[in-house]
C-alpha cells in the first residue's frame, strides 16, 4: 500500500473519532451542567437576558437529537462559538493562541527525546553502575513528580532565590513580539533578525519547556532503558559481534535501531501528556498558549471555550499518533502500513 | 514470589511508603496535632479550640517550620503539617475509589466484550478508541469543569476518563486466556459462561490488571492533584494537597513550606504506588526483569 | 594434515557468576581442530558445547560469564591474550560462525544484501580508486559509496553461492519474509562471505525441517571443499555427525570425555557415557529388544559431581571414579578417552552382565 493511500485511509478513519468526540463534547456542555444556558452565560452571576438569549441561540428548548445537529452544524463550519471569557469566536481564541503553545511543546520534545534516548542507552549500556542508578532513579522520579509543583519548585530556585532566568511569561516585560510570521517567537525573531527577542525568548523557554517535557524524559529514558536491555540479549546482536562488528556499531546500528520501536509507540503517547501538561505548566508560567486558555476557560465557566479546546487536543493528538504510525513503518519493515 | 520481590530493594521503598500512607491516613486524628477545620487558640482560660476555618490567627500565621509547627503554618495560621496528614485521607480515598470503580467498570464491559465479541465488541472498541483519543487530564477538566466545583465532582469525572484503559485491558486479558487450552477444556465439559468469565478468566488476568492498577494508583493522584490545583476540586480551604499547594503559590516568595510539602507529599506517594507497581510487574512479568 | 593445528583449545575454563551460584560450565576442556577437517562435538543439551565455542569467538555474556584459565591458540596466536580489536579483525574473516536460531539470529530492520555487504565492508579491502572526474572530485563519501557498492554486489553473489535462486531480490528482502531454511542459508552467505579458516557451525539445523535439514549440511559440504574451511560442528544429532565429521569430541558437563576418529568412536566407544548416546538411538539396520537410556540427566553446574562428572549415572563406577577426576588418555592413535575404566567398558564384561541380568 503506498503512504499516502494510508494516510488517507487513516484520515478517513479519524472521522468517526472525532464524531464520537464531538458527542462527548456535546455531552458534557448540553446535557451535564444542570442549566446549560446559565452556564454558558457565566454560571450564578448571570443576568436573565443573557440566559434567555443563550437559550434561544443554542436552541436549548429543542430536542436533545436537534441540539446536537445545531451543535455538528456549526462545528462543519468551523464554529465552535463564542469565548465569552473573551468575547470573540473560540477558534479566532485558539488559533492566536496555538503557535505559543506548539512552541512550548516542541522545545519540551527536543528537550526530552534525546535526552533521554541517550540516558536510556548509556543506563543500559552500564547496566548496574552508577550512571544506570542516577539515571533509574530520574526516570523514577521523573514521572511521579507532580507537575504543576515542580513548575513551582522551579520558579523559586531560578527566578527567586538564585534569579537566573525569567518567572514567568513568553518575553520579558515591555518588549515587542517580533512580527508575527510563524507565530513561535524563536523562529520570527531569527527571520527578523531580532537578537533581542531572540534571547529572551529562549531564556522564557528553558523552564516551562523543561517542566513540560521532564515526564516525558524520564517515560523515554525508562523505555530505552528497558528495550535496549532486551534487545542487546537478541541473537543478532550476538549475529553482529561474531561478524567481528565494533561494539559501537552493534550498539548505534544494531541495537539502537530496534530498541527506538517500542519508544516511538511512547513518544506518539506522550504527545497527549504534555498537551495535558501545558494546561497546568502554562497557567503557572503565564505562558500565553491554549493550555492557560482552557484553565481560565474552566474557571470563568466559558464553556464554548473547553470544549473547543477538548476537541482541538483529540484532534492534535490522533494527528501525532498517525505521524507515529507512519515512522514506525520507516523504522520497522516488518510493520506493513494498514496491514493486519 | 515474595523472595523475588524482596530482592528489588526499590519495590520494597514502594511497599513501604504506600503502608506508611494507610496508617497515616487511618490514624491521622492521632498523628495530626490539630484538626485542619478547628484551630486550637491558647487564651486565658487554657486551650479552646475555634471552629472558624476561615478565621485568621494572626499570631501564628505563615510561621517557618519549627518543632511545634512541623512543616509552618499557612496565611490562616493553621498547621501545614496536620493539613498535609489529614489530607492524606482525601487523597487515598480519591485513589482508590476512582480506580476501584473504574475497573469493575472495565471488567464487566471489557469482560463482555472480550468473551462474547461480535457487535458488542465491536461498539465497545469504538467507544473507547473515542475516549482515548483525549488525554485523561483534558477529558477530565471538561468533566469536572461541567460538574463544578467538588471533590466528589473530580472522581466522577476521572471514573469516566479512565474505565476505557481498564475495559481495554481486560478485553485483551480475557482474548488471550479465551484460547488457552484449559478454557477450552472447561467449555468441552460444558461450564457455563459465567463460570469460565469468573472461575477460569478473571483469576488468571488478575495479575496485570493488579500491576496497572497499582501503577495507576499514582496517575490517578498526580491527575486528581493537578484538578485541584487548577481549582476544580476540593472548595478552598479543604486539607487536599493539590489545593494547598495552589493556595500557597501566591505566597511561594514568602512562605516556601507553604507549597513544598504538600508537593512532597504527593510526590513520596506517587512514588511508592509506581515502585510498588513496577515491583510487582517485575514479580508477574519475568519477561521483564532486569 | 600440518603439522600445528588450526585450533588448540586447552584447559578452557570458564564460568558463569549467577544470583544461584557459580555454574562452572567449562573445567579444563582441551582438543584440537586442524585445517580443512570437519570436528564435531556431541553432548547433551547444557553440557557446554555451545560456551566452548562462544569462548573461542569470546561472546560469553560477561557478567556473567568469565574465562578463567587455558588457552585458546588459533594459527598459533593465544586469542585470550589478544585485545578486543584484534579479534574483532578475526571475527567474521577468519573464524566464523553460525547459530541455532535462523529466525531470531538475523537483525531484523536491515535486508539480508546490507547484513551480508557489512561482513564484507568490514573485512575485505574493497578500495578502488573511482574515475577521475573534474566535476565530481573524489571525496570520502564518494569512495565510501562506491565501496558500499561493491560490498552489496558482493554479498549478492554470496548469495548467489549458498543456491539461493534470484540472489538479486533476497538481497533486498528482509529476514521475516524468508523462509527459515533460506534464512540459514543467508546466515552461511554471511559467514562465508570473507572465506574463513575456520566457521562453527552451532546447531545450524536443529531448528529446520528434516528435508531442509539435509539441503543445509549438503551445501556446507560442497562449500567446506570449494573454500578449504575447516568446519566445527556442534549438534546433539549423532546422524549428522557420522555424515560430516572426520573427527569427534564427546562432550559431558564441561568436559571432553571422548575424542577421536568418528569411525573408531561409533565402532568402538570406550567411554561409558559415549556408549550410553550411541545406543539411545533407534538404528534402521539393526534390530533391538528396546534403546537404552542413560539414567539420570545433566547434573547442576553449581555442585557439580565430585571426580567424574558422569559416575552418578555410570554402571560402571568404582571408588576412584567419585575422587578423582579421571585424565584424557589416549587408547590407540587418534583415540582418546577420560575414563578411569576405560580398559573394561571396551571389553564390556559389566555391561554384558547387566544386559543379560
Amino acid at each position: 500500500m503506498k503512504t499516502w493511500e494510508y494516510i488517507v485511509r487513516r484520515l478517513i478513519l479519524l472521522i468517526p473519532v472525532i464524531i464520537g468526540v464531538t458527542i462527548i463534547t456535546f455531552t458534557v456542555s448540553h446535557v451535564i451542567p444542570a442549566d446549560p444556558a446559565r452556564a454558558f452565560a457565566g454560571g450564578p452571576k448571570a443576568q436573565p437576558e443573557a440566559i434567555a438569549h443563550i437559550r434561544a441561540e443554542l436552541h436549548l428548548d429543542e430536542p436533545l437529537w436537534k441540539q446536537y445537529f445545531f451543535y455538528l452544524n456549526d462545528l462543519i463550519h468551523l464554529n465552535l462559538g463564542k469565548s465569552y471569557l473573551e468575547n470573540r469566536p473560540v477558534l479566532e481564541s485558539l488559533r492566536d493562541y496555538f503557535p505559543a503553545t506548539f512552541e512550548l511543546t516542541m522545545v519540551a520534545m527536543l528537550i526530552a527525546v534525546p535526552l533521554g534516548i541517550i540516558g536510556g542507552i548509556i543506563s543500559a549500556i552500564k547496566q548496574n553502575k552508577i550512571s544506570d542508578h542516577f539515571s533509574r532513579i530520574i526516570a523514577i522520579v521523573g514521572y511521579s513528580l507532580p507537575i504543576f509543583w515542580l513548575a513551582l519548585m522551579l520558579q523559586y530556585l531560578f527566578a527567586y532565590l538564585v534569579p537566573i532566568l525569567p518567572l514567568e511569561g513568553r518575553l520579558s516585560v515591555g518588549m515587542v513580539p517580533p512580527t508575527t510570521i510563524t507565530g513561535f517567537y524563536v523562529i520570527d525573531s531569527i527571520l527578523t533578525g531580532n537578537v533581542a527577542t531572540l534571547s529572551s525568548s529562549l531564556l522564557h523557554l528553558i523552564l516551562p519547556a523543561f517542566t513540560l517535557g521532564f515526564s516525558t524524559l524520564a517515560i523515554i529514558l525508562r523505555m530505552t532503558r528497558s528495550s535496549m536491555l532486551e534487545v542487546m540479549s537478541a541473537d543478532y546482536i550476538r549475529t553482529a559481534r561474531a561478524k567481528g562488528v565494533p561494539e559501537r556499531k552493534v550498539i548505534y546500528q544494531h541495537g539502537l535501531r530496534n530498541a527506538l520501536i517500542p519508544t516511538l509507540t511512547v513518544i506518539g503517547l506522550q504527545f497527549g501528556a504534555l498537551l495535558s501538561g501545558a494546561v497546568l505548566t502554562e497557567t503557572i508560567f503565564n505562558w500565553p498558549g491554549m493550555g492557560r486558555f482552557a484553565a481560565n476557560a474552566v474557571l470563568g465557566l466559558d464553556f464554548n471555550s473547553v470544549m473547543g479546546f477538548t476537541l482541538i487536543v483529540a484532534i492534535i493528538y490522533v494527528i501525532a499518533n498517525l505521524i507515529v504510525d507512519l515512522l514506525y513503518a520507516m523504522v520497522d519493515p516488518r510493520v506493513k502500513l494498514g496491514g493486519g | 514470589m515474595l523472595h523475588l520481590f524482596r530482592r528489588s530493594l526499590l519495590s520494597m521503598i514502594g511497599l513501604v511508603l504506600i503502608l506508611f500512607l494507610i496508617i497515616v491516613a487511618l490514624f491521622a486524628p492521632l498523628i495530626a496535632s490539630e484538626h485542619p477545620s478547628y484551630v486550637e487558640v491558647q487564651t486565658e482560660q487554657g486551650t479552646t479550640r475555634v471552629e472558624e476555618r476561615w478565621e485568621i490567627h494572626f499570631d501564628r500565621k505563615l510561621q517557618s517550620p519549627s518543632l511545634q509547627h512541623l512543616f509552618g503554618t499557612d496565611d490562616y495560621g493553621r498547621d501545614i503539617f496536620s493539613m498535609i496528614v489529614y489530607g492524606s485521607q482525601t487523597s487515598l480515598r480519591i485513589c482508590l475509589m476512582v480506580v476501584i470503580i473504574s475497573t469493575l467498570a472495565g471488567i464487566i464491559l471489557g469482560g463482555l466484550a472480550g468473551y462474547f465479541g461480535g457487535v458488542i465488541d465491536e461498539v465497545l472498541m469504538r467507544i473507547t478508541d473515542v475516549f482515548l483519543a483525549i488525554p485523561y487530564l483534558i477529558l477530565a477538566l471538561a468533566v469536572a469543569a461541567a460538574l463544578g466545583r467538588s471533590i466528589d465532582h473530580i472522581m466522577e469525572a476521572m471514573i469516566i476518563t479512565w474505565w476505557p484503559s481498564y475495559a481495554r485491558l481486560f478485553r485483551g486479558q480475557v482474548l488471550a486466556i479465551r484460547e488457552q487450552q484449559y478454557v477450552e477444556a472447561a467449555r468441552s465439559v460444558g461450564a457455563s459462561n459465567s463460570r469460565i468469565l469468573f472461575r477460569h478468566i478473571l483469576p488468571n488476568s488478575i495479575a496485570p490488571l493488579i500491576v496497572e492498577i497499582t501503577l495507576d494508583l499514582g496517575a490517578v493522584l498526580l491527575v486528581a492533584a493537578g484538578l485541584s490545583f487548577i481549582g476544580l476540586g476540593a472548595s478552598p480551604g479543604t486539607a487536599e494537597w493539590g489545593l494547598m499547594i495552589s493556595e500557597g503559590r501566591t505566597l511561594m516568595f514568602h512562605a516556601w513550606w507553604y507549597v513544598t510539602f504538600p508537593g512532597l507529599a504527593i510526590l513520596f506517594v506517587v512514588l511508592g504506588f509506581n515502585l510498588l507497581g513496577d515491583g510487582l510487574r517485575d514479580v508477574t512479568d519475568p519477561k521483564l526483569r532486569r | 594434515m600440518t603439522e600445528t593445528p588450526l585450533l588448540s583449545i586447552r584447559d578452557l575454563k570458564t564460568y558463569f557468576y549467577t544470583y544461584e551460584g557459580v555454574v562452572k560450565a567449562l573445567e579444563a576442556t582441551s582438543f584440537d581442530i586442524w585445517k580443512g577437517e570437519t570436528f564435531g562435538l556431541i553432548g547433551e543439551t547444557g553440557c557446554g558445547k555451545s560456551v566452548t565455542a562462544l569462548s573461542v569467538m569470546q561472546l560469553i555474556p560477561q557478567p556473567p560469564g568469565r574465562i578463567m584459565s587455558g588457552s585458546i591458540l588459533f594459527n598459533g596466536v593465544d586469542l585470550l591474550k589478544e585485545p578486543e580489536k584484534t579479534l574483532q579483525q578475526l571475527r567474521g574473516c577468519a573464524i566464523s560462525m553460525i547459530f541455532q536460531e535462523p529466525m531470531t539470529a538475523l537483525n531484523p530492520v536491515y535486508n539480508i544484501g546490507r547484513q551480508i555487504a557489512e561482513v564484507i565492508l568490514l573485512h575485505k579491502d574493497l578500495t578502488e580508486v573511482p574515475q577521475k572526474n573534474t566535476r565530481n572530485p573524489i571525496t570520502h563519501r564518494r569512495i565510501q559509496r562506491a565501496r558500499k557498492k561493491r560490498a552489496f554486489e558482493k554479498a549478492i553473489e554470496a548469495l548467489d553461492m549458498v543456491k539461493i535462486s534470484d540472489p538479486k531480490k533476497v538481497a533486498r528482502q528482509y529476514p521475516h519474509e524468508l523462509s527459515g531454511g533460506m534464512r540459514q542459508r543467508a546466515m552461511i552467505a554471511m559467514m562465508l562471505a570473507c572465506d574463513p579458516d575456520l566457521l562453527i557451525a552451532d546447531e545450524p539445523t536443529t531448528a529446520l525441517d528434516v528435508t531442509v535439514q539435509a539441503q543445509i549440511l549438503d551445501l556446507m559440504k560442497e562449500l567446506q571443499h570449494r573454500k578449504g574451511t575447516a568446519i566445527w560442528l556442534i549438534t546433539h544429532n549423532l546422524g549428522v555427525i557420522a555424515e560430516m565429521c572426520d573427527r569427534v569430541g564427546v562432550m559431558y558437563a564441561g568436559y571432553i570425555v571422548e575424542i577421536g576418529k568418528t569411525e573408531k568412536i561409533f565402532e568402538n566407544p570406550d567411554h561409558p557415557y559415549t556408549r550410553g548416546l550411541l545406543r539411545s538411538i533407534p538404528l534402521i539396520m539393526e534390530e533391538r529388544q528396546r534403546l537404552e537410556i542413560i539414567p539420570g540427566s545433566v547434573p547442576n553446574l553449581i555442585t557439580p559431581p565430585e571426580g567424574c562428572r558422569f559416575h552418578p549415572r555410570c554402571k560402571y563406577q568404582m571408588d576412584i571414579c567419585k575422587t578423582c577426576a579421571p585424565p584424557l588418555v589416549e587408547v590407540e592413535p587418534d583415540h582418546c578417552v577420560a575414563c578411569h575404566r576405560f580398559a573394561d567398558v571396551k571389553y564390556s564384561v559389566v555391561g554384558e552382565e547387566e544386559k543379560h541380568g
